[in-house]
């Protein structure tokens, strides 16, 4: 598993160099239009710099990508003391798994659901919905939450914005108009790629978070409950703020899949493992757990 | 939190660090000289053990050492649990030295027995100006943290902890980051 995932990465890692190899080029073309060689190369270069630093200061300091995500499933950040019971099970897990206590938002919703944001541990924020709240109370609550602060622990904000890139690139040219729209045509094959090293990313990461969560509360079986529980119902509404927020529920944000998305039926294709794999996964969990190494 | 954590997510939990507990025991006359902070003689140990499988292992693990810690040092040892499912090992004893030490003892057990990742923190009362003012020691961090619980249900006194922070950072390795100040209320420390 883990080695699939060592080379998902480096896939990934390799668009990376490649579109840059590809920036670089179509600047240096450009500028050696006007200048020498050795000009343009420096003048890209110079260029290249500036944005990676600017890049990094807006990753650092600029919470607008956590705020825009809670707007896009208007969700509201609690104020202390509005929901004590769900603030102290958030406080000790995060306190056992060792990371700064997470702000809790709530969002309104029919569908039982939850997710973190946050590209860093200490801006972090767990959003669950009000029907998750309605559904699940005590140790399945606590699972789920636990299995938001794993992600949070696995810094999946930051993994998992890194390797959404290649596809969300893709989704700004098709979006575009005029000539980048063009580009997507070029595009097109690193998108599909792209897209599935993201869905494969995502799946293990969740049974990741699964784990995690597991060594959090000790309780794979509430886990387990708690999935069936939420996965009783086709949830209505739309949950989905774009696809890195999906990547963080505890389940798929569901939406109906219209007649050109039949192949996402097919596990290679989901963004989740299929919730009876995940159940299947957490027994094998239980066994291992249950001979620790005492 | 090395970059393989990252890459392919946490597989553990970070263990128990239990070395900075007794800074408590060295801090103990200042606190009492110069912050009026006198020992209740009561403390306790809370973690969450594995539900899972080995439960019955577990129960019978935590009560054979029960037995071991209270025969080693005299002081009084008993098992409670609360509303989330934690497990409290309360000690009593009116000697803080001892206190502090069968805390030691007790943490230490449960680490040898596999339930280092599961230790939560120690917390320990004492009689303060208002309120019982508790110490806390968060075994992942091995930081203090002072906790001040109102009169009021889930409130604390953030001005009076802020206070005793400034006069404790000299003594204990007091926690920076406030953000993991965890409180507990309802601790079931009295009988």
């Amino acid at each position: 598993m883990s080695v699939r995932m060592a080379i998902a990465l480096a896939l990934v890692v390799l668009i990376y160099l490649a579109l840059a190899l590809v920036a670089v080029a179509f600047f240096v073309a450009s500028f050696l239009a006007v200048s020498g060689w050795w000009d343009a190369l420096v003048t890209t270069m110079f260029w290249l710099i500036v944005a990676l630093g600017l890049a990094a200061v807006v990753l650092q300091g600029f919470d607008g990508v956590e705020r825009s995500a809670l707007r896009a499933v208007g969700a509201k950040v609690l104020d202390p003391g509005e929901q004590p019971e769900l603030e102290a099970m958030v406080a000790r897990l995060a306190a056992e798994a060792d990371i700064p206590c997470p702000r809790i938002a709530l969002t309104r919703s029919w569908a039982p659901n939850a997710f973190a944001v946050g590209l860093l541990p200490p801006r972090a924020i767990v959003v669950v919905t009000t029907e998750l709240l309605r559904r699940l109370d005590g140790a399945d609550l606590e699972a789920v939450v636990a299995h938001e602060l794993a992600h949070v622990v696995n810094r999946d904000g930051m993994v998992m914005t890194f390797v959404a890139g290649p596809t969300l690139l893709g989704a700004g040219l098709w979006h575009s108009d005029g000539r980048a729209k063009l580009l997507f045509f070029y595009y097109f094959p690193v998108f599909v790629v792209g897209s599935l090293l993201l869905w494969t990313m995502s799946r293990y990461r969740e049974y990741v978070a699964d784990r995690g969560a597991c060594l959090l509360t000790g309780r794979p079986e509430a886990l387990q409950s708690a999935l069936l529980k939420i996965a009783g119902t086709t949830p209505r509404g739309d949950l989905r703020g774009g696809a890195p927020v999906s990547a963080f529920c505890i389940v798929p944000a569901q939406r109906r899949l219209r007649w050109w998305q039949f192949f996402r039926r097919f596990e290679m294709f989901m963004d989740h493992p299929p919730i009876e794999q995940r159940i299947r996964r957490l027994d094998a969990i239980a066994r291992e757990l249950g001979q620790a190494e005492r | 939190m090395g970059l393989g954590d990252v890459l392919f997510g946490r597989k553990k939990l970070k263990g128990a660090n239990l070395d900075r507990l007794f800074a408590l025991s060295t801090a103990q006359i200042t606190l009492e000289t110069e912050l009026g902070l006198k020992p209740d003689g009561v403390a306790a140990v809370v973690f969450k053990p594995l539900s899972a499988g080995e439960f019955m292992q577990a129960e019978r693990d935590i009560d054979e050492l029960l037995g071991v810690a209270a025969a080693d040092s005299g002081s009084k040892v008993r098992r409670r649990s609360d509303s989330f499912g934690f497990q409290w090992i309360v000690i009593h004893d009116s000697d803080f030295e001892d206190l502090v030490t069968t805390t030691h003892l007790v943490s230490s057990e449960l680490q040898a027995r596999g339930f280092g990742g599961q230790l939560l923190a120690a917390i320990f009362k004492f009689r303060g100006g208002e309120h019982p003012v508790f110490l806390i020691y968060g075994y992942k961090t091995a930081t203090f943290w002072p906790f001040v619980p109102t009169d009021k249900e889930q409130e604390r006194d953030n001005a009076e902890e802020l206070k005793l922070k400034a006069e404790l950072e000299k003594e204990l390795p007091i926690e920076p980051d406030l953000s993991r100040w965890l409180a507990l209320f309802d601790a079931p420390l009295d009988d």
